[in-house]
């Protein structure tokens, strides 16, 4: 008769009678040397040719290299997002600056007055404005704005002329020729034709528009300069002409007088001259 | 005093390049595959050329080991794979067929199996002893599957879910082949008890 048995549970008597009649068999020891040697020969063979060795470096390395490779791409990310900013910083400022030298030159009579007035001077006197080497009284407040741009914000706006001529010559420098009028500062030049080149249509046009207007402003710069620069000659010569008058160089004195009056018709001669000329009595060389 | 490794830690160490860790797997199990190989052919000569199959297509196979199971699972999975291999080269019957076979007619003659007569059986050791050898005799009546399930259990000490892996059949099914092994050894060593 069958003994009903449990068939999860292991018939533990006839597991027992099994091992107890079973012989003690083995395999032969060739059999087993032979069994060994494949299995050394095997991990002597993945030395020397570095399957598993293969295998576990990749594996080992796997996770570093995404970190690895994450970081760069993060950091390179950065990087470009930094320079982009700069960028973006950069240009906004010059967007800044222009505006605000176009709203001086429109808040300014004469600066509007000029505009108007001078049209077909501008290109001359922009250019004049560009020679600033050559005229020292421009050229300075052109360098500094040149360098530092942001100054145009913090200087005293005593003169409204002096900042829109700055702006003016920062403006026209930065689109025409700013490396070769500024070789003190080439990496500059170059940033601010790069910076040119990036900005938008709408800036373009705000810019082009305030360019318009300084270079009126330029205009009259130019001639209020060209204004000094004779009426600094003017003096000279007047002062000169009383020194021989009151030498009673005469002759002398009437040449100065004469050469005055053949470059403006309409000098007129100072009374005080007239009554040096007339008191003392004249004398030739 | 042995080593405390694990069947598994041991594979896992020759997977990495550990060749002295296999020496010690092999001689822990060396044994019971044989045995197991040994029964289900029922001659030596095929029983030492499928044992170094089942250990060479171990060593081969020991880059894609996992411990997901036992490492006894893995290892008799791969000798009832090749235990398979076999049967069909040698056209033996196919496990479907003696899956179908019912209980009775796979029921082993008792009196065939017998050795010797109850009058001359010597007292109650020598009775058990003849009780086990009876056993193993058995063993070579039992159909295939039963036979396989019941050696996976004695020999490899595998549960009815670590045999049904082994054998790549399900639950139930391993827990029918051994129920019936079970039942007609025990039909036939009753025959035996006094």
């Amino acid at each position: 008769m069958t003994t009903p048995q449990r068939p999860q549970q292991p018939d533990a008597e006839l597991h027992a009678l099994y091992r107890e009649g079973r012989e003690d068999e083995l395999p032969a020891p060739e059999l087993d040397q032979r069994i060994l040697r494949a299995a050394h020969a095997a991990t002597s063979t993945e030395r020397v040719h570095g399957t598993t060795g293969t295998t576990s470096w990749w594996r080992a390395w796997r996770p570093v290299t995404s970190v690895v490779v994450a970081g760069v791409i993060g950091l390179a990310v950065t990087l470009n997002v930094m320079q982009q900013q700069q960028t973006d910083e950069f240009s906004d400022r010059q967007a800044t600056t222009a505006e605000t030298a176009a709203s001086r030159a429109k808040s300014s009579p004469a600066a509007a007055d000029s505009v108007a007035a001078a049209p077909a001077a501008a290109p001359a006197l922009a250019e004049l404005a560009i020679r600033a080497p050559a005229a020292p009284v421009p050229a300075a407040p052109v360098a500094s704005v040149a360098m530092s741009p942001e100054r145009s914000q913090v200087a005293p706006a005593e003169n409204v002329t002096a900042p829109a001529a700055a702006t003016a010559a920062e403006a026209f420098a930065t689109k025409k020729a700013s490396s070769e009028l500024l070789p003190a500062a080439p990496p500059f030049a170059n940033q601010t034709a790069d910076v040119a080149a990036a900005l938008s249509d709408k800036e373009s046009i705000g810019r082009a528009k305030a360019e318009l207007s300084t270079r009126g402003v330029v205009s009259a710069q130019a001639a209020s300069v060209e204004r000094e620069v004779a009426a600094n000659d003017l003096e000279q010569k007047l002062k000169q002409i009383r020194d021989l008058a009151r030498a009673g160089k005469h002759t002398e004195a009437s040449e100065l007088i004469r050469q005055l009056q053949h470059r403006d018709p309409t000098f007129v001669l100072p009374e005080d001259i007239e009554a040096l000329l007339a008191a003392s009595p004249g004398k030739s060389k | 005093m042995g080593d405390a490794r694990t069947d598994e830690g041991l594979m896992l160490q020759y997977r990495d390049g550990d060749a002295a860790a296999f020496d010690i797997l092999y001689a822990r199990h060396r044994g019971s595959v044989y045995r197991f190989l040994l029964h289900q052919t029922g001659k030596r000569e095929v029983a030492d050329e499928l044992f170094q199959d089942v250990w060479m297509r171990a060593i081969n196979a020991r880059s894609g080991y996992q411990p997901t199971a036992k490492f006894t699972t893995w290892l008799y999975r791969i000798a009832s794979n090749r235990l398979t291999d076999h049967y069909r080269q040698q056209g033996l019957r196919s496990a479907h067929e003696t899956e179908l076979d019912d209980e009775e007619s796979a029921m082993p003659d008792a009196q065939d199996a017998q050795q010797a007569p109850r009058h001359e059986q010597p007292p109650q050791m020598m009775e058990r002893q003849q009780l086990a050898h009876r056993l193993v005799s058995a063993l070579e009546a039992l159909p295939l599957e039963q036979r396989q399930a019941f050696l996976l259990a004695a020999e490899g000490e595998l549960t009815v879910e670590e045999i049904g892996r082994a054998c790549d059949v399900g639950y139930e099914t391993a827990k029918s082949r051994l129920r019936y092994a079970y039942q007609r050894l025990r039909h036939l060593l009753s025959d035996l008890r006094p």
